[in-house]
């Protein structure tokens, strides 16, 4: 069982922090790392897969430095960057065997594992066509099923569910819930909605910064009695939304807005408190 | 004491069936961990290097050919030879900046580069394999001039590797400066204007005589330490990272 820890990671980039001083550790599960963007996500991420080197701090897997465990710590590793390359020319089987190369797979299993992680992307069909004629959302199933090619033990994956389209989500989100119950799934969005019910921890990033982190109930539970929902007139939602944080107006059938907000204290006469969920989460550490 | 002997008891058939299923089992989830030799690797990667490049650097060695059959049945002097020779040698170089050139080119530096086989290893892979072909290509490219000219074998060497050497040290230095983006024109740019660089020595024949032999291998070894100096920039470069990818921090 694997085991990734971040000690005080901290990485400059023309003297701005891009990441300030992380610390966490992870173990089998999925995670969702939440930020907006520029947060520092994907300087995170390529440091933990070991693409960028932290100018501070350092990442152990089972209590080993990964920059000195090389090809040993690679070898365990799926990666889906966020702006993922290809060779337009390539067929997706011809890329897919490259990258079986390079990732070390032995050849006699090479032909197996493609056909597995395709038929788990749903690409078999397109097995034979080129890499150029593929549309946005397959790209990116093709990315995730190289990512698998090598069973990775720690699962890194930059903005996964971009461009695929609700069905494709699905089959995503039972595949990452499966793969993250004996290995370290990492998958990073600045859309909540994209990985809130399949992770089991999140990492909420603001500025470089860790803003918060722990399972959904225990980031919920930070901000009980801040989530507030209120019916109001079409100028009072108008006027709350000026004054205060809010995370979603709903038209109701009678005329009237339901307004949800965040605040210290009661923010209208009518407001009721209301369960929080991981967007007002979001939105209450992103706004802070 | 009586000697009873060990008696084995008979194994369910039932059991045994499980416990070697178990065994299959436990042998298919362990994962087999393959280490590809050197020579395994560059075989491999042989299959997937760029037309282009491939082609070019083919095309170059049949060129040479002809080139040689060209100027022999013309009789041609000892500067036509150096110079159609100094020119061949410059542009050696920019086949393998254009495979290097292709990770980046289509961003695949970043998803390369985690892999087991990163980066620094599989282009390492690719200067071995453009080595060797650049060494064919300029072996008969000297046998061929040397054949033909009398001023001897390690003097044309020396003429033929002095452009080929500082030639790509130079196109390592634009590969280096200009990291992202598409630049294979650039390149080629690049090795047109050294081509035509390589073609300045003629215009002083005196170059070309025994006593200059020193100049010349100054001047190879300066083309040596900039190659060099060019190899391990690109590869420091590389290490620190964020530059040779093309999305922002």
């Amino acid at each position: 069982m694997p085991e990734l820890r971040l000690e005080h990671i901290r990485k400059y980039y023309k003297g701005l922090p891009a990441v300030a001083e992380i610390d966490y550790v992870f173990h089998p599960g999925v995670y969702g790392l939440l930020g907006a963007n520029g947060a520092g996500k994907t300087t995170l991420l390529r440091m933990i897969v070991g693409v960028l080197q932290p100018d501070f701090g350092r990442i152990l897997c089972n209590q080993q430095e990964i920059s000195h465990m090389g090809g040993e710590y690679r070898r365990m590793l799926g990666y889906l960057p966020q702006e993922f390359g290809y060779y337009p020319n390539f067929t997706v089987h011809r890329y897919l065997r490259y990258l079986a190369e390079l990732k070390a797979v032995p050849p006699e299993l090479a032909e197996e594992r493609i056909d597995e992680t395709l038929e788990k992307m749903g690409l078999q069909s397109l097995k034979r066509q080129r890499m150029k004629n593929l549309s946005g959302g397959m790209i990116r199933r093709v990315g995730i099923a190289q990512s698998l090619l090598n069973d990775p033990d720690i699962l890194v994956l930059d903005e996964p569910t971009a461009g695929l389209d609700p069905k494709e989500r699905i089959r995503f989100r039972n595949l990452v819930s499966e793969l993250g119950r004996e290995r370290i799934v990492i998958l990073s969005s600045h859309i909540v909605s994209d990985i809130e019910c399949f992770a089991d921890e999140f990492l909420m990033m603001k500025a470089g910064k860790q803003a918060q982190s722990g399972s959904l109930t225990q980031i919920c539970s930070h901000i009980k009695g801040r989530v507030w929902e209120s019916l109001e007139t079409l100028e009072s939602a108008r006027r709350l939304s000026q004054e205060f944080v809010v995370s979603s107006m709903k038209n109701m059938d009678d005329g009237s807005i339901r307004v949800r907000m965040l605040s210290e204290r009661k923010p209208a006469k009518h407001a009721e408190p209301a369960e929080p969920g991981l967007e007002d989460a979001f939105l209450y550490y992103m706004t802070r | 004491m009586k000697n009873k002997g060990i008696t084995l008891e008979e194994i369910p058939t039932e059991g045994k069936a499980q416990v070697l299923e178990q065994l299959q089992e436990a042998v298919k989830a362990k994962s087999i961990r393959y280490s590809p030799t050197l020579l395994q690797t560059v075989l491999g990667q042989i299959k997937y290097l760029s037309l282009p490049a491939l082609g070019g650097q083919i095309t170059c060695l049949f060129l040479i050919f002809i080139m040689c059959s060209y100027l022999e049945r013309s009789r041609a002097q000892l500067m036509l030879w150096l110079g159609t020779g100094s020119v061949l040698a410059a542009c050696l170089g920019v086949f393998l900046m254009l495979e290097l050139c292709r990770s980046s080119s289509f961003h695949m530096v970043e998803l390369e580069q985690s892999c087991y086989l990163n980066v620094k290893q599989l282009w390492c892979v690719k200067m071995i394999i453009f080595g060797c072909l650049d060494l064919l290509v300029l072996s008969v490219l000297i046998a061929g001039v040397s054949k033909n000219v009398a001023c001897g074998m390690f003097p044309v060497i020396l003429y033929l590797l002095v452009p080929f050497v500082i030639s790509s040290g130079l196109q390592f230095l634009v590969f280096t400066v200009f990291r992202r983006g598409r630049r294979e024109y650039l390149q080629m740019c690049a090795a047109v204007f050294i081509s035509i660089v390589s073609l300045l020595p003629l215009s002083e024949p005196e170059l070309y005589t025994l006593a200059c032999l020193g100049v010349w291998m100054l001047a190879l070894l300066a083309g040596i330490i900039l190659l060099a100096a060019e190899i391990v920039w690109m590869y420091r470069t590389l290490c620190s990272g964020s530059e040779w990818y093309t999305v922002e921090l």
